[in-house]
């Protein structure tokens, strides 16, 4: 047998700590035999794929837990391979001793979603749900939970599933005029044709929507902190994660690197970015330090802009405004300071700014941090959290695939207005479903000719 | 070393043995063909029909590496006709009906008026080796023939078993014998073998069918040769007819079903779904009131006529009725009946792209025994298998299309990296350059191989070489010639295309779908150049018209066949073992452990190699090859 599957792996599969009862997961060619070596069932007979036997775990001769052992026999299990699961009583030092003692019998510590990786690689799960087990493990927030959650459930992989469908289904009245076109067969018409290019169209766009809120979902939200030197933005950066992160002075300048920290708001996490200060400066460091505020500006999805409210703006401020105002990007412009009194003027600022969302504060005195922080959650809420069963994009790779898919249905439907005929059209969408089909991981070059004949009476 | 009696032995007559044989001896080794009856070499067995979509196109492509196949159907063709022409021309597909007599005479005089040789009538029944090398063939008659090589074509005769109703006979085609032993023979040498099904529908004498009742289908008016060597077709054509089965044929075969071989379980072997039997049809598509049957004159000297769409393994008296329930058929008289046949075939898994298998050095597989149906893809295997037989002989290195070179390609790949669970036939869209395979293009794709190894002519080989001078000058041409608006005007309002203003380059003008070179050809640059190419003139603007009219396309699969020869560059050593690669599948390892795939493009198309299997596997190749610059052989 081949050296890694021949390794068995066991682990823990309730979460830590005291609960009712705790499910021990062994997984592997040796997982039957380690259990005869450390269960005796209560009744006499052997393991049966998967029926609950009831009995005790012992260490030698000595008892350790009274507990209900499952068999499941390769490839019928989550895994695909052998598996034993033990539903002994909860509390850590019971769980840890028994695990010690299946380790001590041949198996080894699973590393964390090696159960996940041995189904994809036992072809129980598909490309796109082992990538949601990735994400699964590493999501650090709810949303990206949950999105990874429903992408393993196979809810992404179906739908790509069903637009597969659709293209195989246009392919296969393509090819049917071409390899059959003496067959007595019925042609479809260019208006079902037609419909059929709509709604895989459709259903592709609705997907690539997804992908920005997924990518939130997955990744959080970027947030940069933007403004002239001086105005506490390094303040609200603390203010925010409510620890003192990054230095204050009142001395203009002191923020030189971009500082990042990452604070969950509703379940979707922020990453925030405190950045220099943006002015003219002969200071090499704080140059570079100006450089990338602007760079981070660019990069992020959230622009926090940071104006001191108790001074007029001066002209340079409005320069370096005007400069680095990015109309598609969303913001919210703070006015700090207003516990010094009101005076930069609205209209200014909506000039300079259009679209932005204006809010008044003191970090200070922490007059307005409320408003600022429930604007923050509404973002959050609005744009990210999905709700139950939604599909998202939320890699690259996927949307990737999609944005091929849908270039590839745009040049047929540019080859059916030119009305070239079937064989043209037809190279776009085996394009189109092959980038597909890198999605979930499948190539099947027969499936327009199975179609066809599943469909059609062919053959004279 | 002791003298072998020959160097190739190709066993089997039929089309993939002819060209194996001809090839083989053309190439200059000494050839035996043997065969069970020599009057029905390059027997026709089901329809008297050979081209349409692919096959036409696998035809031509025969017929630029230097075999016989269009020459045969060009010489006994009784009605040819181009198919897809509304279509664009890489679809566009010859057919011709062959006078079934006439074909395999003329084949058969090819063969034996062909240099190195021999006609034997015979059956083998086992095959015998040296080690792992081929050592020769035994006949029925206890007769040992020692060769370097042996081709193995033999069709459907593998312990052949034709099926009417519920009586069967051992057959390799209706009123032969079987070839029996040689599955036993090779079985015995660790081959795995299967069983498949294919069926044929009854014969009527044409004297007794009611014409006037049917569609006439005439062919061509202006007939196109498959040969590249062929200058016209001049015979005359002969029509073929249409008509419809109807509700109470349908109720007549119904009542056959429980007498069925197909229904009660008694054929084990597969059979083709694109090739279904009309039991299958009615059962499958009952909603469907009629299905179209095509009667084929079966020769110019014979008043039979095949019924094609009729194919059925129904008893007897089922089938006598049925068929005279059909309109115009009312009063026929059947000289054959219909049947299924059940044959052995070896899964072509087995074999290298050279059609060697993996398992016999100088044993080579070819044709129906390989798991395909069809005429043209016998053939096509029948010459590749006959190449490689002798340049294995010569120690050269084997002969294999790609691909990306033409139909033949993927129909050799198809059988050596997916196998086959059905009888296999060629389809356009099994090619994945299909825009690029036309069948006007086959000498441009494969002629320079013909002529390298020796089959194809220098006289033919140097009407190719004028014909690509002249595809050149020509689009320089056409980008110098720029007639006025004045000379050109009316013709492009004649053509219905918007007029132009200031001169304009023929090759801009002719990418409007309206116009064509010939419209120009009065033009006196044109008409000087077209009279200076004499008789190519015609192909070369042929060629010029489509290769700038379907110019970007073309250009995109260019750049995939780019894309697909560097993974096909990618060689795996053949002693990898693919049980270390834990991050492959264990599908992928087991399909990738059986099949041995030469390179990683070809285990990228294995079923059950998922795509992310061949990242892992290409990973592993490139690291491979980083930590040592081991060189393998493909
Ligand atoms: N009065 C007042 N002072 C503030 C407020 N926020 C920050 N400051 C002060 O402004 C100075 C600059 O703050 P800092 O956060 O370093 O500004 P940055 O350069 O924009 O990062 C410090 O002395 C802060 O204490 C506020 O809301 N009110
Ligand atoms: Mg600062």
């Amino acid at each position: 047998m081949f050296a890694r599957f021949s390794n068995t792996i066991a682990a823990v599969s309730t979460p830590r700590g005291k609960g009712g009862i705790a499910v021990i997961r062994i997984s592997g060619e040796d997982a039957a035999p380690i259990l005869r070596k450390i269960f005796t069932p209560a009744i006499k007979g052997t393991p049966k794929p998967r029926c609950a036997l009831h009995g005790w775990i012992i260490d030698g001769a000595e008892p350790v837990d009274e507990v209900i052992a499952l068999y499941f026999q390769s490839p019928k299990s989550y895994p695909g391979e052998d598996v034993v699961e033990i539903s002994c009583h909860g509390g850590l030092f019971i769980t840890e001793r028994i695990l010690e003692l299946i380790v001590r019998n041949g198996a080894r510590i699973a590393n964390p979603g090696e159960f996940s990786e041995r189904a994809y690689l036992n072809r129980r799960m598909d490309l796109a749900q082992a990538e949601a087990v990735a994400d699964l493990i590493q999501a650090e927030t709810e949303a990206a939970r949950r999105a990874a959650a429903y992408q393993l459930e196979g809810r992404l992989s179906e739908r790509i599933r069903v637009i597969r469908q659709e293209l195989i289904r246009l392919g296969a009245l393509l090819e049917l005029e071409l390899d059959f076109s003496d067959e007595d067969v019925e042609f479809a018409s260019r208006d079902e044709m037609g419909d059929l290019f709509h709604s895989a169209q459709k259903d592709l766009k609705s997907l690539l929507d997804s992908f920005n809120r997924g990518r939130v979902c997955r990744e959080g939200i970027r947030m940069a902190i933007i403004g002239p030197p001086n105005v506490g933005k390094s303040s609200l950066l603390n203010a925010l994660v409510e620890k003192e992160r990054a230095i204050v002075t009142d001395i203009p300048g002191t923020t030189r690197d971009v500082i990042e920290e990452r604070l969950d708001i509703e379940g979707v996490l922020f990453t925030i970015m405190d950045t220099a200060g943006l002015r003219e400066t002969m200071d090499p460091i704080e140059k570079e330090g100006v450089q990338r505020a602007e760079k981070s500006a660019q990069d992020a999805d959230l622009v926090l802009w940071v104006l001191d409210g108790s001074e007029p703006l001066s002209n340079e401020e409005k320069r370096m405004i005007n400069r680095l105002e990015e109309p598609t990007v969303k913001k919210i412009v703070v006015l700090n300071k207003m516990d010094l009194g009101i005076q930069v003027k609205q209209v200014i600022i909506q000039k300079l700014l259009p679209g932005s969302q204006i809010l008044r504060l003191s970090v200070t005195t922490e007059e307005g941090m409320v408003e600022l922080i429930e604007t923050l959650k509404k973002m959050a809420l609005s744009g990210a959290l999905p709700h139950e069963g939604e599909v998202l994009l939320t890699r690259e790779r996927h949307r990737d695939g999609i944005q091929r898919t849908m270039t590839h249905l745009q040049e047929a439907c540019q080859s059916i207005e030119k009305g070239m005929s079937q064989e043209f059209i037809a190279l776009d969408i085996r394009g189109a479903m092959d980038a597909l089909g890198e999605i979930i991981g499948e190539t099947t070059a027969e499936d327009i000719l199975n179609k066809i004949f599943s469909d059609f009476c062919i053959g004279k | 070393m002791v003298k072998k009696d020959f160097d190739v032995i190709v066993v089997g007559g039929g089309h993939a043995g002819c060209e194996a044989a001809l090839a083989a001896a053309r190439m200059g080794e000494r050839v035996l063909l043997v065969t069970m009856t020599i009057q029905n070499v390059a027997q026709m067995s089901c329809n008297p029909a050979i081209g349409g979509p692919a096959k036409g196109h696998l035809v031509r492509e025969i017929d630029a590496l230097g075999g016989e196949m269009a020459k045969a159907i060009d010489s006994t063709g009784i009605q040819f006709r181009m198919l897809n022409q509304s279509k664009g021309p890489a679809v566009w597909a010859p057919r011709a009906q062959a006078d079934r007599i006439e074909y395999s005479v003329w084949m058969r005089q090819v063969v034996e008026s062909q240099d190195n040789l021999t006609l034997l009538q015979g059956m083998a029944v086992s095959v015998w080796v040296d080690g792992d090398q081929i050592g020769g063939i035994e006949t029925e008659t206890g007769r040992r023939i020692s060769a370097s090589a042996v081709v193995l074509t033999c069709g459907t005769f593998l312990n052949g078993l034709i099926h009417i109703g519920m009586k069967t006979t051992p057959a390799g085609r209706a009123g032969e014998f079987p070839a029996t032993g040689l599955t036993e023979s090779l079985v015995a040498l660790g081959f795995e073998s299967g069983r498949l099904k294919t069926g044929t529908p009854p014969r009527v004498d044409g004297n007794t069918v009611d014409f006037s009742k049917m569609a006439i289908q005439p062919g061509d008016d202006r007939p196109r040769p498959f040969s590249f060597q062929t200058s016209e077709i001049n015979t005359e054509q002969i029509p073929c007819y249409l008509t419809h089965t109807n509700p109470t044929t349908h109720k007549l075969l119904k009542s056959g079903l429980d007498r069925s071989p197909l229904y009660t379980g008694k054929i084990k072997g597969v059979g083709p779904r694109y090739c279904p039997s009309i039991e299958d049809k009615i059962v499958r598509f009952s909603e469907k009131e009629g299905h179209q049957i095509f009667l084929e004159p079966e020769g110019r000297r014979s008043t039979e006529y095949y019924v094609n769409g009729f194919a059925t393994s129904l008893p007897e008296d089922v089938q006598l009725k049925a068929i005279r329930t059909i309109p115009g058929m009312e009063n026929v008289s059947v000289t054959r009946l219909g049947y299924a046949i059940e044959y052995d075939f070896f899964p072509p898994t087995q074999l290298k792209s050279s059609l060697e298998t993996k398992r016999i050095s100088g044993l080579f597989f070819a044709g129906q025994i390989n798991g395909t149906s069809g005429y043209e893809e016998a053939a096509a295997q029948g010459l590749i298998a006959g190449i490689n037989a002798v340049l294995g002989i010569q120690n050269k290195p084997p002969f294999v299309v790609d691909r990306s070179e033409g139909y033949i390609g993927v129909l050799v790949d198809d059988l050596v990296t997916k196998g086959t669970q059905e009888p296999y036939r060629l389809f356009t869209s099994r090619a994945e350059y299909r825009l690029l395979f036309r069948q006007d293009n086959a000498d441009r794709r494969l002629m320079r191989y013909g002529h390298e190894l020796g089959i194809i002519s220098e006289k033919t080989y140097s009407r190719l070489q004028k014909k690509e001078e002249g595809i050149e000058r020509l689009m320089g041409e056409i980008q110098q010639i720029k007639p006025d608006p004045e000379t050109i005007n009316p013709l492009l309002k004649e053509m219905d295309t918007d007029p132009i203003s200031e001169r304009q380059d023929l090759m801009r003008l002719i990418k409007r779908p309206q116009l064509h070179l010939m419209d120009f050809q009065t033009l006196p640059e044109m008409a000087t150049l077209i009279q200076e190419m004499g008789d190519i003139a015609e192909e070369v603007m042929e060629q010029v018209e489509i290769e700038v009219k379907y110019e970007g396309y073309l250009r995109r699969q260019q750049e995939m066949v780019h894309r697909f020869k560097k993974i096909e560059e990618k060689i795996i050593p053949n002693t990898l073992d693919y049980n270390t690669l834990s991050a492959l599948s264990t599908e992928a390892r087991e399909k990738l452990g059986a099949i041995r795939p030469q390179s990683l493009g070809q285990a990228s198309r294995i079923s059950g190699v998922s795509p992310a299997d061949v990242s892992a596997l290409a990973v592993y190749l490139s690291k491979m090859n980083r930590s040592d610059s081991h060189v393998s052989e493909r």
